[in-house]
């Protein structure tokens, strides 16, 4: 009983509900039309409710960092997380409750912390980048060639110098997209679906037991 | 010149220490900025194609457009959405296209609010005709598959009220989208008035960073149906998803037109002539290119140097 | 410039060059100023994630929706993951999201992204309107398959199927050097984005008072 409940019942469940969304592609009546409405928004609603989790992991992974290393450093790092998880909700609290997020306030700190912080974080990416193209991209064998031809000539193409000033640069870039780039990714989607839909079989006929397990 | 000193000049070319290289760019990058360039532009076909899609479109027709606003990428995407803005409300009154748009990440429910008001407002025409023309049904958390699937099925499933925030249209906050005029007429080119799916549109303006988008797009609004929505897209992308976009693209397929990035948006505004930070990107591009281009040669001249001094000496 | 945006510049700038100084190495303040966005983010996707639970769901319920009652109860037993004890029960709402996400995907996957592109492929060839059309169509047909033979891990690549599986691995390579290549682009863009911000809006903003 106590395995029926904990794992078949589940199981069951995602068959239930899979196959019922199957279902509506080939016998496309009302009723389960609104059936498969109803559930797009119930996948909806346990994430959103369900994004609490998020909170609770991010703050006890912060905390348990914090008591592996209290330093003076440390304490202000981790410190500084909370402060403006405190400052945020505050705002929210004082500043509209649930539709928080459209105040002015709100607002000050999305454009000021939020949107510059994370595209600096791509930013410092790119000097990464320059920095591996220097020490990684050399002719070296024939999978480096071919990545330094083709990577270099797609590069090329989208620079508006190159492009308007090297003949035949575009033109080069467009057959490495439409050519031996497409040749490459149309059987990697191909395979990716075949294994997707594997999976999702095995799922849903309760054979693969990987998706339910948890920790 | 002896071998010992012509050995350490390829160690040299191949050893630079990565500071000198973050510096150079950073330097490159920043003098378009003080100095624009004023370089020359190429088109490229898919931008081209993606603009064509717009202007091209019959007279009555209706466009679906997600704007895709997220500030993590914004100096990226950000050009390319506010030239399709610039597109859509260049259409002439007299071809009657209707729009309905939203926006699915919260980023976008203030971000649309400040460009509407600012560098995106809509004529004047558009202004006086919120509802009846024209919609923008506000933030609707369309961003997982089984959610697209409930939107392209039934819109007001997912959305059953307009719930934009700026002030331009600010009366038709809380209606119900079936007594919107705009929704009403869209909706009714699919045979029920009640009824706003993804047979209703001509045209889907989407955007996306995601490299998986284009199947999951793909999936719900064009395959999926009975028949299929096989509804044509046009999508706003970053240059790493080029690859993932290429299978869908072309004139018979899903997608007919993408812009990959900043890069692109450049195209486009000088196709619908309001020109904005594309341009100045593509400027930026311009240095960052040259040094590119100089810090592989450097790095493949050191190695083959090195290999091709190493063969001789062995010789 | 009003002060609030004033000091809004002066943070902003504050944390891009916090950011940046990775490049000289870990460092206190890219730690500092990661975990500033870190508190922002988490209360970010919260506050939204409310607000959408009780557009969709309280405030149905509240006008007598009782349906919206059961993915309300579903959200909340995902909080049973917390627990050792009572995890199981977050198998439930697991469980409801896997079939329907399987569910919607399923079916138009198979025409999607395997019997259409293969239907591509060959009308690519067909369908081709001059010479570098079909030189694309037939090379995106040797790509294809060629790939598809890398792909098989059951077989030895040896022999035919392991000169195939090479010349796929090269296709692979040029697939992977354009995603490399726009990845680049990409970040370039949001580098000068933030050496825009640094210029126009700290130096000639803030500092030069919008000389």
């Amino acid at each position: 009983m106590s395995t029926f409940i904990r794992k078949d019942l589940p199981t069951l469940l995602i068959a239930i509900v899979g196959f019922a969304i199957v279902a509506e592609w080939f016998f496309p009546i009302k009723a389960l039309s609104d059936f498969k409405s109803y559930l797009g928004l119930v996948v909806t609603i346990i994430y959103r409710v369900s994004i609490g989790i998020g909170t609770v992991y991010a703050t006890t992974s912060e905390y348990a960092v914090w008591r592996r290393n209290p330093t003076k450093q440390q304490t202000i790092i981790s410190g500084s997380m909370f402060a403006m998880i405190i400052i945020m909700a505050l705002v929210c609290v004082f500043y509209g409750g649930l539709d928080a997020g459209y105040n002015a306030q709100y607002r000050w700190f999305q454009y000021n912390i939020y949107q510059p912080q994370s595209q600096a974080m791509y930013a410092v990416m790119f000097l990464f980048q320059c920095g591996s193209l220097y020490r990684v991209c050399r002719a070296r064998s024939m999978e480096s060639t071919i990545m330094l031809v083709a990577g270099g000539i797609f590069i090329l193409s989208c620079i508006p110098l190159f492009a308007s000033y090297v003949p035949g640069i575009s033109e080069l870039g467009t057959f490495v997209t439409q050519g031996p780039s497409l040749g490459g990714t149309r059987p990697a989607n191909m395979a990716a679906a075949i294994g997707a839909i594997i999976v999702g079989l095995r799922s849903l006929l309760g054979k693969e037991q990987s998706t339910m397990e948890t920790t | 010149m002896d071998e010992k000193t012509q050995k350490s000049i390829w160690d040299k070319m191949g050893s630079i220490d990565y500071r000198i290289i973050y510096a150079t760019f950073i330097v490159m990058l920043s003098i378009p900025i003080f100095y624009p360039l004023g370089i020359p532009m190429k088109i490229s076909t898919p931008v081209q194609t993606y603009y064509d899609a717009i202007v091209d479109l019959p007279p009555d027709s209706a466009i679906l457009v997600h704007s895709f606003v997220d500030l993590s990428v914004w100096a990226d995407t950000g050009p390319i959405l506010v030239a399709t803005w610039n597109t859509l409300w260049d259409i002439a009154e007299e071809k009657n296209i209707k729009i309905i748009a939203y926006v699915s990440i919260p980023d976008g429910a203030i971000k649309m609010d400040d460009l509407i008001q600012g560098e995106l407002k809509p004529p004047q025409w558009r202004i006086d005709s919120y509802g009846e023309t024209w919609v923008d049904l506000g933030y609707i958390p369309v961003v997982n598959e089984p959610v697209q699937a409930s939107f392209a099925a039934d819109i007001a499933s997912v959305c059953p009220t307009d719930i934009h925030i700026y002030e331009i249209g600010s009366e038709w906050v809380g209606t119900p989208i079936y007594e919107i005029p705009v929704v009403q007429e869209v909706a009714a080119r699919g045979g029920d008035p009640n009824k706003l799916d993804a047979y209703d549109f001509d045209l889907y303006i989407w955007g996306s960073w995601g490299c998986t988008s284009p199947d999951q797009w793909v999936r719900q609004f064009w395959t999926t149906g009975n028949p299929a929505y096989e509804l044509k897209m046009v999508m706003m992308t970053i240059g790493n998803c080029v690859p993932n976009v290429m299978p869908y693209y072309g004139p018979d397929k899903p997608i007919v037109g993408f812009i990959p990035g900043s890069a692109g948006a450049a195209g486009l505004e000088l196709l619908c002539g309001h020109m904005g930070e594309g341009i100045v990107m593509a400027d930026i591009g311009d240095l960052a290119g040259i040094a590119t281009v100089a810090v592989l040669l450097l790095g493949n001249l050191s190695y083959f140097g090195k290999k091709f001094f190493e063969k001789e000496e062995e010789g | 410039m009003v002060i609030q945006e004033q000091i809004g510049v002066l943070v902003s700038t504050i944390l891009i060059v916090s950011q940046l100084s990775l490049i000289i190495g870990d460092n206190f303040f890219f730690k500092w100023s990661t975990r500033l966005v870190i508190g922002f983010s988490v209360i970010h996707a919260q506050i939204w994630g409310l607000y959408w639970s009780n557009q969709y769901a309280i405030a149905p319920i509240m006008k007598g929706e009782l349906i919206w009652i059961i993915p309300l109860l579903l959200g909340l037993m995902m909080y049973t993951r917390l627990s050792k004890k009572y995890a199981w029960i977050s198998k439930y709402p697991m469980g409801v999201q896997l079939g329907v996400g399987f569910g919607v995907v399923v079916v138009s996957m198979i025409r999607s992204q395997i019997l259409d592109q293969i239907r591509m492929t060959i009308t690519d060839i067909t369908g081709a309107t001059s010479p570098y059309a079909l030189l694309n169509g037939l090379l995106v047909l040797i790509g294809t398959v060629t790939v598809t033979t890398f792909f098989f891990f059951t077989r030895e690549h040896t022999g035919l199927i392991g000169k195939s599986a090479y010349i796929g691995r090269a296709f692979i390579m040029s697939s992977i050097a354009v995603i490399w290549a726009g990845d680049y682009i990409w970040a370039m863009s949001m580098l000068a984005g933030q050496l825009q911000y640094l210029i126009r809006d700290f130096f000639f903003g803030l500092i030069l008072g919008g000389a």
